[in-house]
């Protein structure tokens, strides 16, 4: 005969009572099933960024630019670094920002150097290239191929030298340039995209010598940029989350975008955890309340709590045993799947490290649900849990009536006596719901946006800039010139000409100069009021400001080093180049400069932001007619102690203290606007605020008018441009008014009909190619359509999965909670039948709790939804819009839920009522 | 005059290669207004009988007619109404609902007719029953013998034209079963109840009028069989 051991009971316990036990089974799969994939996910998606991260700029924490007198001895005894390198530029190759130089073996492994194709160079004479630099060089060259260039070493004499290509290098160069923070760095100091021997040698100059560093512990940018050895290195940061240098400590930044993404996903981990917690606390306190006669009788024959709790505690430990495979099983393929369909994104790894603590925090999960339970059903004394006192203690407030609805008041009471038996179920209800309307939000957007938009097949972003242009711009204010660094119009016919290309829209921007009646400034373009103050210039600089307000006869201010000193100064200075620009072109009034931006109307969606007029894309075209961007402006203070200001086209719910608030008291619908582009072309005057010297300037500089009328003035949020005062244009009515755009920002180019993927892939190939000339970044829409497709239905999979395994466990959980309380209520439902309840109702005594438990968690979602709906889409304007559609599903959602346990209860039931009256109150 | 009868009623328990009958074709009738106590040994088939007659359970086969018509041609709503209606059952175990007090418990059987009490009625049985303190208490906190006068009081709430009771003083020491005897007797002759008791008390079953005694689930002594 076998020994009877407390294995044997519960073994038995769970076979005896199988479908009893199947929720709770159920709900530790799901707990271990969560805990596992949030946990893989969560570390394949962070590897995975570190990974991207790690080729985009290595280990680098930070670079110190070209301080030759900082010897490395130096910045090692700071202690601030626990590795140090160096990467060292020794020329540029002429007119074209691309540098050479080479890493020291320390530089080199820090920034993780190294060829997608080739080799790096081992000898003088040998390059190794990033393709970007090949192409902005406009030269089609293969390894072994050998190119000449002419050299521009740094501070040195031009030479011309031949370089055969030995590899290409992995794209790095734009990361870690620190050109778009310092101009004082100079386009020969750039980060060199071609890489040289280190036996390279040139005739004459100075090496730039960037340090890449890795921070020692405890060490951040901060502490680096304190050092007194540093405080005037010109040091940038390496963002962790981005993969680019940084001006100001990107720790935070970094930290809440790693805390942001994976927080989110921990969250989402946790609420999961607690669900099922809540799933198998309910579980088992119906288990053990089925048991309480059993428990009364062991506890009366002298079992003590611990026993018990061994007893009953070890059911839940068994089929711990059986479910965490399962559920570790079923989370690993989860993830893996996800990985497979989203492999550019993530890949799947789960380390033994990882894996252990989540088993162990899955036990604890099972352990907590099953011991609060468990323990409370210990502490009763036997005749405590036979004549159920505690329910007794519970049910003193219950009044006694002499008229009711008997069905009902039975329901009501049950769940007055057990309030918590319906919290698992309701809750997941809620998880439910919510995951609907997670789908919904990503549906209805994805779907919006799909639907809205015309498909870009390509399209190419500046990423640098030119910083001559902007130098020039600081020192005219009114005149622009044309970026170098950019797409030139034959490349841009190219582009054009390209097979399959049925368009290529044009966005970029010009200033010109915007002329104002002498008499009566508007307020809205001088940016200053008596009440806003002077710091209102700072920030609306690019529109107008103080000089306008000035007067002939004003002092010239006196150049001290204060902002309020610097403010006037500034203010005298441009009303100096204004008088020039007056006198050179016999204006009448006083210009402002004001951007005029080319963009893409006929597929911009601005009907909703037009306040007055229309837009005739026909006499926009013609140049006859502009648009006008005047939005009502908020001038905040940030509150920070260099008591920045910003502006915001939005006040409700931006952060500071509102200083001012512009409004449109200008442009209207109909009117003419004298505009006037000057471009200069190189070159600044040789004495600074010198009125004379900008007069000559001025006069020596092209000059384009015209007299466009306003179409339409548009106001509120723009989605498609920054937030200030401009006018749009389309590309070809900024040419029918003869403005040149001197600065080129993106272009969008349309195909003619739909490519297969291998003229895809060419046509990828070719535009790239041309984009790198201009300093651009290609995107390919195709593949992002593509990519945006396969992730939407990625996410609507993973989410709807999850909705669809949230609703089938509530509806089951509730199906097999009333189930349970069916099974025990039999002698009840015996009694009642015996005393003349039909069926319909005794399903009223079921009913009721089931309606009651999903509409809580209807409500308790949808409150949720809202809540966190408005919060992250605060400044989403068609977010009322989603939020009534997506409410209402979660709302047929709740009811189709309600709906089917109803079904289940009902199929229940049956069952119960099949059996004769007698077999339910003797419980046969 | 006949207010029900059986015939040729078979219960039979368990699996055909090994069948239990409880009853075997006992055919019987009871006069409206009589009592009947039915006793026999333990598992002599006396509860089954008292259930098939009450339409608590059906029968192997065989019928029982009530008012001329087979209690088991009616379906499950029809039973419903006529066992809230027509009959009162007083359980051996008592059986209250555990949630509600003893006065919801009374009236439940009204409440699920959708009718409104006959508050004298309910008065005078609660008053007879001597259960007027114990109206607002739960059944876990009362005794015994207050749980059987609740459901005593439950089966009579509807003025029932018969009234089954299965071993009501079972539970009880003698002097509170007899006391609950007697006030079945006391009600039911004031409402012409017909009452059918199950016992194995000869005490008990020597107030009857008519005691039926049965053996391995067939009728073996009947003191005032009736025809059928």
């Amino acid at each position: 005969m076998k020994r009877l051991t407390l294995n044997r009971i519960s073994a038995a316990s769970i076979r005896a009572n199988r479908k009893t036990y199947i929720s709770l089974a159920v709900g530790i799969v799901l707990a271990v099933f969560f805990a596992t994939a949030v946990s893989v996910f969560c570390y394949g998606i962070f590897d995975s960024l570190q990974q991207h991260i790690r080729r985009m700029v290595g280990d680098t924490d930070c670079v110190i630019y070209d301080e030759p007198d900082l010897t490395d001895e130096q910045l090692r005894q700071s202690g601030l670094f626990l590795n140090l390198g160096r990467v060292v530029v020794l020329a540029a190759v002429k007119d074209s920002g691309v540098c050479l130089g080479y890493a020291d073996d320390s530089g080199a492994q820090i920034i993780n150097q190294g060829c997608r194709e080739g080799r790096l160079p081992e000898k003088a004479g040998e390059v190794a290239i990033e393709k970007s630099a090949l192409e902005k060089l406009r030269l089609e060259a293969g390894i072994g191929d050998t190119v000449t260039w002419k050299i521009q070493p740094v501070d040195g004499t031009e030479i011309e030298r031949s370089f055969t290509i030995v590899g290409f290098l992995n794209e790095q160069s734009g990361n870690l340039n620190g050109e778009n923070w310092y101009w004082s760095l100079g386009r020969e100091m750039r980060w060199p995209s071609v890489i040289v021997s280190p036996e390279e040698r040139f005739s004459d100059g100075r090496p730039a010598i960037h340090r890449v560093a890795e921070y020692a512990p405890l060490v951040n940018y901060t502490k680096v940029c304190e050092h007194h050895s540093l405080e005037n290195a010109v040091v940038l940061a390496v963002s962790r989350a981005e993969g680019q240098v940084r001006s100001e400590d990107p720790a935070d930044y970094d930290r809440s975008v790693f805390v942001g993404g994976m927080g989110m996903m921990l969250i989402l981990g946790a609420s999961l955890l607690l669900c099922t917690g809540i799933g198998i606390a309910s579980a088992m306190e119906s288990v053990l309340a089925a048991k309480t006669e059993e428990i009364g009788m062991l506890r009366a024959v002298g079992a003590t709590r611990r026993q018990i709790r061994r007893i009953f505690g070890r059911d839940a430990w068994l089929l711990s045993a059986i479910a965490l495979p399962l559920g570790f099983g079923l989370g690993l393929a989860a993830v893996w799947l996800l990985c497979r369909i989203q492999s550019e994104q993530m890949y799947f790894a789960a380390p033994i490290w990882l894996l252990l603590p989540v088993a162990v925090v899955s036990l604890v999960c099972v352990f907590l649900s099953s011991a609060l339970p468990l323990w409370r059903a210990s502490r009763q004394l036997p005749m405590g849990v036979l004549r159920d006192t505690a329910m007794l203690r519970r049910a003193r407030a219950f009044k006694s009536r002499s008229s009711f609805p008997s069905t009902r008041l039975i329901a009501g009471r049950q769940l007055r006596l057990h309030p918590w038996r319906q919290v698992g179920a309701m809750l997941m209800v809620v998880a439910s719901l919510l995951c609907a309307a997670l789908v919904g939000e990503i549906v209805y957007d994805a779907v919006g946006e799909l639907a809205r938009s015309r498909p870009v097949a390509f399209k190419l972003y500046r990423t640098t800039y030119d910083r001559d242009e902007f130098a020039g711009q600081l020192m005219y204010h009114f005149a622009d010139s044309k970026s170098k660094e950019t797409l030139s119009d034959g490349d841009l016919a190219q582009l054009r000409a390209t097979p399959y290309v049925e368009e290529a829209s044009i966005e970029g921007e010009c200033i010109v100069m915007l002329q104002l009646p002498d008499a009566a400034l508007p307020s809205y373009l001088t940016g200053v009021g008596a009440a806003q103050g002077a710091d209102a210039e700072a920030v609306l600089d690019a529109m107008g400001g103080r000089y306008l307000l000035r007067e002939e006869s004003d002092p010239e201010p006196s150049m001290d080093n204060d902002p309020a000193s610097l403010e006037a100064w500034n203010s005298y200075a441009v009303y100096q180049k204004m008088r020039a620009a007056q006198d050179a072109f016999s204006l009448s009034g006083k210009p402002v400069r004001i951007r005029l931006r080319v963009a893409d109307l006929e597929n911009a969606d601005d009907s909703d932001r037009i306040a007055e007029g229309k837009v005739d894309l026909a006499a926009i075209d013609a140049g006859e007619q502009i648009l006008v961007y005047a939005p009502k402006l908020y001038i905040k203070d940030t509150g920070d102690l260099e008591g920045l200001r910003y502006v915001a086209t939005t006040d409700e719910r931006l952060p500071g203290r509102q200083m001012a608030v512009l409004e449109n008291d200008w442009f209207h619908a109909g009117m003419t606007l004298e505009l006037t582009q000057l471009l200069y072309d190189g070159g600044f005057p040789g004495d600074e605020n010198d009125y004379n010297s900008y007069l000559t300037a001025f006069s020596r500089m092209k000059r384009r008018n015209a007299a466009p009328t306003v179409g339409a003035v548009l106001t509120g949020t723009p989605l498609s441009y920054p937030t200030e005062l401009c006018l749009l244009t389309t590309e070809k009515g900024a040419a029918a008014m003869g403005f040149e755009l001197a600065h080129l920002n993106e272009v969008s180019i349309y195909l003619t009909g739909d490519v297969d993927m291998e003229t895809e892939r060419a046509l990828e190939e070719q535009i790239g190619r041309i984009a790198m000339r201009g300093n651009m970044e290609l995107r390919n829409g195709l593949q992002w359509w593509r990519e945006e497709k396969e992730s939407i239905r990625a996410v609507f999979l993973l989410f709807g999965g999850m909705m669809l395994l949230f609703f089938t466990v509530a509806v089951a959980m509730q199906v097999s909670g009333t189930s349970r309380r069916i099974r025990a209520d039999a002698r009840m439902i015996g009694t009642l039948r015996a005393v003349g309840a039909d069926e319909k109702a005794l399903q009223e005594v079921y009913r009721l709790p089931t309606i009651l438990t999903t509409a809580a968690g209807t409500v308790l979602a949808i409150a949720l939804y809202i809540a966190v709906a408005l919060w992250i889409h605060s400044s989403m304007v068609n977010v009322k819009a989603n939020m009534s559609v997506i409410v209402g599903g979660m709302v047929v959602l709740g009811l189709l839920c309600a709906l089917c346990c109803l079904a289940g209860l009902r199929v229940r039931l049956k069952t119960v009522l099949d059996r004769s009256i007698v077999e339910n109150i003797r419980d046969l | 005059m006949n207010i029900i009868s059986c015939e040729k009623l078979t219960k039979t328990y368990g699996s055909a290669a090994a069948p239990v009958h409880a009853l075997q074709e006992v055919s019987l009738a009871f006069e409206q207004g009589s009592f009947t106590a039915i006793t026999g040994k333990s598992g002599s088939g006396k509860s089954t009988l008292l259930h098939l007659l009450s339409g608590l359970d059906r029968p192997t086969s065989g019928q029982v007619i009530y008012q001329g018509k087979n209690l088991f041609s009616y379906n499950d709503n029809q039973l419903s109404v006529l066992r809230r209606r027509r009959f009162g059952f007083v359980f051996q175990s008592y059986n209250l609902v555990r949630e509600l007090t003893a006065q919801e418990n009374i009236l439940l059987p009204v409440m699920l007719d959708g009718r409104s009490p006959d508050e004298a009625h309910i008065g005078h049985l609660i008053e007879l029953l001597g259960i007027e303190d114990r109206l607002s208490h739960l059944p876990g906190a009362m005794s015994g013998g207050q749980q059987q006068r609740v459901c005593i009081a439950r089966a009579l709430a509807n003025k029932p034209a018969i009234l089954f009771a299965d071993e009501p003083t079972g539970n009880l020491d003698g002097k509170t079963g007899r006391e609950v005897l007697s006030l079945m007797r006391t009600v039911g002759k004031e409402l012409g109840i017909t009452l059918i008791m199950v016992t194995h008390d000869i005490t008990v079953a020597e107030q009857a009028e008519r005691v039926i005694r049965l053996e391995d689930g067939q009728v073996v002594e009947d003191s005032g069989a009736v025809k059928l």
